[in-house]
């Protein structure tokens, strides 16, 4: 069988029922975007073992992320990961999500990520396949701050677009 | 002395009730009425009435019954076609004071039927690319074919019984109604395709692993018509399977003979019955050995032996015959691939066996450590609850798995394909074991309703699970218990939330709702708000008053009350009935000093009162950091010999001795606490003092009775403080920190900080 197959029968299969009782698949992001900072800033919480699971399926490698063993560029792939499956356009142009760095927090890892951006943000928006592309009940939700406006957005395997309007 | 107290304490009470006329006289509006809203008004709306069933302590009554079915089963693996074939003769038995017309059937496997509603209530959307096989299986109806094919359904005397199926329930009509004290026997056989589990879908808790030489590994489950549970509060428990809210099953006895391939080793619920049939000679001797190992498991089916057997591909047969008794289900596994080691627990005055069967891919990680983690995990969880009451506990390594059974669990953690075993990887397996053995105490032995309250089991299980962890490696990496963990869920926008009293189908957030959010209540009630010592006596309780029966939410509620003294209607209704956030905070601090000058605001006062000052006696007079009474002098550390009516009245009224062991406050502090969240917590305060020392101070919620929102508090210290700190430990799930010290903190920005670096 080849990888682009193995890993769609994947995607579509293996967690399409709820069996793993112990498990559950949420990502949190915080979408914060303050003029005066001429960025908007993004954080991503995501479970390290789900993150390890994606990016094995992707480059078929272990990538130990945030143990001893961890490979010298899995940042890098971290970065290519989430620039593929979290798409922001600003305006109605696309941005480039620009990858800082990460932390460990017990079984999450935090990464933090920016789009260099200075104009008032009149149209967001956000396509988001996070983990949702290998883990059908992967829940994504995202905060966003955009100049102090608060709003929660949710992202599912089937709902993985959505816009938003600013005044 | 005394008279002169009394007086100013008149005083100063009609100066507070002064203020308050004038505010009254602001208002123009009639306030309107409203029913008692208060945070600490008790439970009568939301709870059921106490009742002959169930008492107001929330233990069984009087009248409590449940019902019980034994279960004889005959079942036969076809290992090449992954078919099961299976008989079984149930005995009901009615103890509910009514009659029963008929009895309602689980059918689990049916959620895999071609026909089955359970895919049909997802959302589906098109895949950017799919394989052939996926597309056959999605678009043309060519998907696994699973669900119980029914062969009979028969009376005691071989008559066939009418029945109907509703999807996952089966209801069978009974020609005469029975009555309480009655019995009922009937026999069902039926075949089902089992499936593969990581590619078929369908009942995902059972089927085989599929090894690449061929090898299956099975995990059998669900695999026989179950009864469904007749009780007080629900009636027949007939709520549909969906696949993701658990079981509700009736304690009984059960004799299960299964015949396997010859060179299967197998294990399940219940004792094993002809040992010496099954197993080798030598491998009897082993087992006798791990029989009397209290230290470490010994290894009774060794490596060589299941990587030799897993060649055979026997055709011969092999029947194993387990019995168990007073259990709520039978679960088992069995493959060639099999390896088993076991040892004993003492427990008590019992001697249960901790058992692993994992294949070889598992090792060496399963050799060091499983059994060892269930060893730990009886022996834990006992100590909270109740003496293991079981024979054995077996963990079977299965990949992708987590799932319980009584004395059989599934649980994932295998080394990769590199051979390398990460912290990950262990602590995960650690975890997954130690949460799947404990669900022998809940909901396999505290037998709650897990179709309508996934929590339950659950919440209580993931608590326990915590504090087994902690005790098992104190650096356990713990992501539910600790009160922060669950901050990021709880502060989610409340479109996304639901109360813990909520059904599980309908939770988005399963993971932290059902598990995290309870177990990290419970863990704040035995950390903040009960003590160890009150919290230990009366979970302890509920689990000895609900072993062996049936256990609803507001048993569970009501015992922790009654065997505690603490009221904790507020905190259920919060934690639990609702999705109230915690967030308390520091709204003002003001400093005062002591003068013996009449303040202005006094004076005034007396005036306007008409009262004479020397009415009161001498008095020490407050002055606010902020007052225009306040001259520069004053603005210092109080010495209380310098204060002459302080002095005079310390000298007459103590001795030298006495006075040596008076406090010596010389900083006094008025603190506003306010409360954004609606949720109430005991106020921890951490004074930090100018010398780096600290000094926590403890408000039980009851602080919050009145208005539910403010609440102010007066510390006088002998030390300067430099900085407030709410909840310093961050023990109360406080969504907001931000407003928790004084004075406040900058928020640090932590994308400058990572951006300086």
């Amino acid at each position: 069988m080849n990888k682009l197959k193995f890993s769609i029968l994947v995607a579509i299969f293996v967690l399409s029922s709820a069996f793993t009782f112990h498990k559950f698949y949420v990502g949190v992001f915080q979408v914060d975007y303050f003029k005066e900072k001429k960025a908007v800033q993004i954080t991503a919480r995501l479970f390290i073992d789900d993150l390890e699971k994606a990016l094995y399926k992707k480059h078929n490698k272990h990538f130990y992320l945030t143990t001893k063993d961890e490979v010298a560029d899995a940042n890098n792939y971290i970065a290519k990961y989430l620039q593929d499956k979290l798409k922001i356009k600003i305006n109605n142009k696309a941005q480039t999500l620009q990858f800082l760095t990460k932390e460990q927090e017990d079984n999450i890892v935090i990464c933090y990520l920016k789009i260099n951006f200075k104009d008032n943000i009149k149209d967001l928006d956000i396509t988001n396949n996070v983990l949702s592309d290998i883990f059908n009940e992967q829940q994504n939700l995202v905060h966003l701050n955009i100049n102090g406006n608060k709003k929660t957005i949710l992202f599912t395997n089937t709902e993985t677009n959505q816009k938003l309007k600013y005044k | 002395m005394k008279k002169s107290i009394s007086i100013a304490f008149l005083f100063f009470a009609s100066l507070t009730a002064f203020a308050q006329e004038v505010k009254k006289e602001e208002v123009k509006k009639e306030p309107q009425g409203h029913t008692d809203i208060n945070k600490f008004s008790q439970m009568y709306a939301e709870m059921a009435t106490p009742n002959m069933f169930r008492t107001a302590s929330g233990a069984p009554g009087p009248a409590y019954y449940q019902q019980r079915a034994d279960y004889k089963i005959n079942l036969e693996l076809d290992d090449k076609l992954s078919r099961m074939y299976g008989s079984e003769t149930v005995t009901y038995y009615n103890n509910a004071p009514e009659s029963l017309d008929y009895l309602w059937v689980q059918l689990d496997q049916n959620i895999a039927r071609r026909d089955s509603q359970t895919p049909l209530i997802d959302n589906q959307t098109m895949p950017p690319a799919t394989t052939p096989e996926n597309f056959a299986k999605s678009y043309m109806g060519k998907g696994f074919d699973g669900g119980f094919n029914l062969e009979y359904v028969k009376d005691e005397k071989g008559n066939t019984m009418k029945y109907t199926i509703n999807n996952t329930m089966m209801r069978i009509d009974l020609p005469k109604a029975l009555k309480k004290g009655e019995k009922v026997v009937f026999s069902i056989k039926w075949w089902y395709n089992i499936n593969d589990y990581m590619k078929d879908g369908g009942n995902g808790r059972s089927g085989y692993e599929l090894f690449p030489d061929g090898n299956k590994l099975y995990v059998i489950a669900q695999f026989y018509p179950r009864m469904c549970v007749y009780n007080d509060v629900e009636g027949w428990q007939n709520m549909q399977f969906w696949g993701r809210s658990e079981f509700a099953l009736t304690f009984g006895n059960y004799d299960v003979k299964i015949t396997v391939p010859a060179d299967h080793i197998l294990d399940g619920t219940g004792v094993l019955q002809n040992r010496n049939e099954v197993y080798t000679a030598e491998q009897v001797k082993r087992w006798q050995l791990a029989e009397n190992s209290f230290d470490k498991p010994v290894v009774i089916v060794t490596q060589a032996e299941a990587t030799a057997a897993e060649k055979g591909f026997s055709t011969a047969k092999k029947t194993w015959h387990l019995k168990a008794e007073n259990v709520r289900d039978f679960a088992f596994s069995t493959s060639r691939k099999f390896i088993l080691d076991a040892m004993a627990v003492q427990i008590g005055n019992s001697k249960p066996m901790a058992i692993s069967m994992y294949p070889k891919e598992a090792n060496p990680l399963w050799e060091n450590l499983s059994t060892k983690a269930v060893a730990h995990t009886l022996k834990t969880y006992s100590k909270y609850t109740f003496d293991y009451p079981y024979p054995k506990a077996i963990s079977v390594s299965a990949e992708d798995q987590g799932m319980e059974y009584p004395m059989i669990c599934w649980n994932y953690g295998r080394p990769d394909d590199k051979g390398v075993i990460s912290d990950r990887v262990k602590y995960g397996m650690l975890g997954v074991i130690i949460h799947e053995v404990g669900h022998n105490f809940f909901p396999m032995i505290v037998n709650s309703d897990e179709r309508q309250w996934t929590w339950m089991d659950e919440g209580l299980n993931t608590f326990l699970e915590y504090l087994t962890e902690q005790e098992f490696d104190k650096d356990f990496p713990a992501d539910r218990g600790p009160a922060k963990s669950i901050v990021p869920y709880m502060k989610g926008n409340q479109q996304f939330l639901e109360p813990i009293m909520s059904h599980g189908d309908v939770i988005y957030n399963f993971g932290a709702n059902a598990y995290g959010k309870p177990a990290t209540g419970l863990n704040i009630l035995r950390e903040t708000i009960m003590g160890h010592e009150l919290f230990d006596h009366a979970f302890k309780t509920y689990a000895n008053r609900w072993k062996f029966k049936h256990p609803t939410p507001e048993d569970f509620f009501r015992t922790m009350e009654d065997a505690s003294a603490v009221d904790l209607d507020w905190f259920w209704k919060g934690w639990f009935y609702s999705t109230d956030v915690v967030d308390l905070g520091i709204k003002n601090v003001k400093q005062f000093y002591v003068t013996e000058d009449a303040t202005k605001e006094v004076k005034e006062s007396f005036n306007r009162r008409g009262r004479r000052m020397a009415d009161a006696g001498p008095l020490l007079y407050i002055v606010n950091s902020e007052s225009a009474d306040l001259k520069p002098e004053l603005k210092a550390a109080l010495e209380k010999e310098k204060v002459v009516a302080l002095n005079d009245y310390l000298t007459k009224n103590y001795t030298a001795e006495e006075r040596a062991t008076l406090k010596n406050p010389k900083y006094f502090y008025e603190v506003e606490f306010d409360k954004p969240g609606s949720l109430m917590m005991p106020i921890i305060a951490e004074l930090n003092f100018e010398d780096g020392t600290k000094e926590v101070h403890k408000f039980p919620v009851q602080i919050w009775r009145r208005n539910n929102t403010t609440a102010k508090r007066v510390f006088a210290t002998e030390k300067k403080v430099v900085k407030i700190q709410l909840d310093p430990k961050l023990e109360t799930a406080d969504i907001d920190v931000s407003n928790n010290t004084w004075p406040k903190e900058a928020v640090v920005d932590k994308f400058e900080q990572i951006e300086k670096k």
